[in-house]
């Protein structure tokens, strides 16, 4: 079974489909490995940021990360993360602090499966 | 092409350069900090050609960037880049279009190989554009002298029903056949014409030209409708309901066929001598059309108490709106309120097979834009209309 078909929670959607991301920049596995790895890097720096703001109760920071953290899942293909630093982002801006801490648990559960999906990834290739 | 990239995302970056290379542009430049890129076009206006640009960087955003730009007069292509709404896109697009910036596109993230291709194709057949400074200024003397001395010529753009494909008439563009400098846009004058007043002339001209066109047109069997666009400085003078009535019977054409295009912007309709004219036009069975509309500030509802007959969507909304939901959203009000209203709808700008099939499915009622054909000369509209017996068919069935 390839690796983008393990699924998330909701049951159909694959954690990281990396289809989306073979449509950017192609299908050749060095590439695609490549770029999983700067996207992994690029993500654990803004899912530090996320908490940092979190924990700092800082409304404008928290948008500000989800924000790109939504539009560089987006890209490789981790759609479930991209949807979840949405409504994160969404909240953060309308000022719902409320809405924004009940989204974290599932952002940190979808955090640590897109790791884990792109993690098995790279060991296999 | 040099391009330069600009977004504070590491990851978005290189995605973006990769995109770049595979489509073989090599000569890229990536800056992760706005005013890096900034400090480079500052020392050389030319150092890009294209930059693509992220509108949401904290230290310096995408509207500050733009207006940058615009004091460094940048005279190359921008293309705007963001995971933000379409609506946010498109007024950065708008505000740096008002800032005189040759923009290209927006896209929204994650942009396709597909997407960039289609922009950059287009700026790498178009030569860097010359700023603004270079364009040639005449002066207002020597305009008068080509509208005096019949410099000035009519081209006329067909206007087509979406449902069955007839030509129902044309809109009269006018073009400066300059005998040193050639062939000169609208753009280049009309301005200048508002300015010193000089457009009133214009218009009459214009009108009087294209009136006898229609009639040989007639002449030759093809009853179509001439419009001719009209300026706030025309419905200011009290005498042009009469002179137009007069060269309507001078050239043999009935009311009817003629429609009148006023810009929406420039229509203040607060004045009442407008208001007076534009009455008396609609008494006279002259057809009047709302230009451009979309661009202005006002509303059908506020327009309500004119007696438009017709209706113009702004071409800014309509090229791309499959692909633009606020745009889409936009022309489906008009077109409602339009429809409520009883007001013929046309859609201007419409560029291409997609444009054709959404405004047909929209029930917008005429289409103008180069996919259906350009501005031609009076004398090649028969023959284009062979041409476009042709095609209508399959447009029409789909």
């Amino acid at each position: 079974m390839p690796f983008n078909l393990a699924s998330d929670a909701e049951g159909d959607r694959p954690v990281v489909d990396v289809r989306v991301l073979e449509e950017l920049v192609g299908s050749e596995p060095e590439v695609i490995a490549d770029f999983l790895a700067q996207y992994r890097a690029s993500a654990r720096s803004l899912g530090a940021d996320l908490r940092a703001a979190r924990d700092a109760g800082d409304l404008a920071a928290i948008a500000g990360a989800a924000h790109k953290l939504k539009s560089a899942s987006r890209a490789v293909g981790a759609l479930a993360l991209g949807d979840l630093s949405a409504a994160i982002e969404q909240a953060a801006r309308a000022q719902q602090p409320e809405a924004v801490r009940s989204l974290l648990p599932s952002f940190d559960l979808a955090f640590a499966s897109v790791e884990r999906t792109i993690a098995q990834h790279l060991a296999a290739s | 092409m040099k391009i330069l990239v600009v977004d504070d995302e590491p990851f978005a970056l290189r995605l973006v350069t990769h995109q770049l290379g595979r489509m073989g542009f090599s000569d890229v430049v990536a800056h992760e900090r706005a005013t890096d890129a900034l400090a480079m076009l500052q020392s050389d206006a030319h150092a890009a050609d294209v930059i693509l640009l992220d509108l949401q960087m904290p230290e310096m955003d995408g509207v500050e960037f733009v207006r940058h730009l615009a004091s460094l007069r940048f005279p190359g292509g921008l293309i705007l880049l963001s995971a933000e709404d379409e609506r946010i896109i498109e007024t950065v697009r708008k505000l740096a279009q008002a800032h005189s910036l040759d923009v290209l596109g927006a896209l929204h993230k994650p942009v396709t190989s597909e997407q960039l291709q289609r922009l950059l194709g287009g700026a790498a057949k178009t030569p860097m554009r010359t700023p603004r400074t270079e364009a040639k200024r005449y002066s207002p003397v020597r305009l008068m002298q080509a509208i005096a001395g019949g410099e000035l010529r009519n081209v006329y753009q067909p206007k087509v029903e979406l449902g069955t494909g007839r030509v129902a008439g044309v809109e009269t563009l006018v073009r400066w056949q300059h005998p040193e400098d050639g062939l000169i846009g609208p753009d280049q004058f009309i301005p200048l014409a508002e300015e010193y007043h000089l457009i009133d002339d214009l218009t009459r001209t214009m009108l009087v030209k294209a009136l006898a066109q229609a009639r040989a047109w007639a002449e030759s069997g093809l009853d179509l409708h001439i419009g001719v666009n009209v300026s706030m400085d025309n419905l200011g003078a009290l005498d042009f309901p009469d002179f137009v009535a007069r060269a309507l019977a001078t050239a043999g054409v009935r009311p009817e066929m003629l429609v009148l295009e006023v810009t929406e912007s420039r229509l203040m309709i607060n004045t009442l001598a407008a208001l007076d004219i534009l009455t008396r036009l609609r008494l006279k069975h002259i057809g009047l059309s709302i230009d451009d509309f979309g661009t202005g500030h006002s509303s059908l509802a506020q327009l309500r108490g004119i007696p438009f007959d017709e209706l113009k969507l702004d071409k800014g909304f309509v090229h791309g709106a499959l692909h633009d939901a606020a745009n889409r959203t936009i022309l489906e009000a008009n077109l409602g309120m339009a429809h409520q209203l009883g007001i013929r709808t046309v859609a201007e700008g419409v560029e291409d097979r997609e444009d054709w099939d959404l405004l047909k499915r929209l029930g917008c009622q005429l289409a103008q834009g180069y996919f259906v054909a350009r501005p031609m000369v009076g004398a090649d509209l028969p023959g284009w209309m062979v041409e476009w017996d042709g095609r209508r068919a399959e447009l029409v069935a789909g």
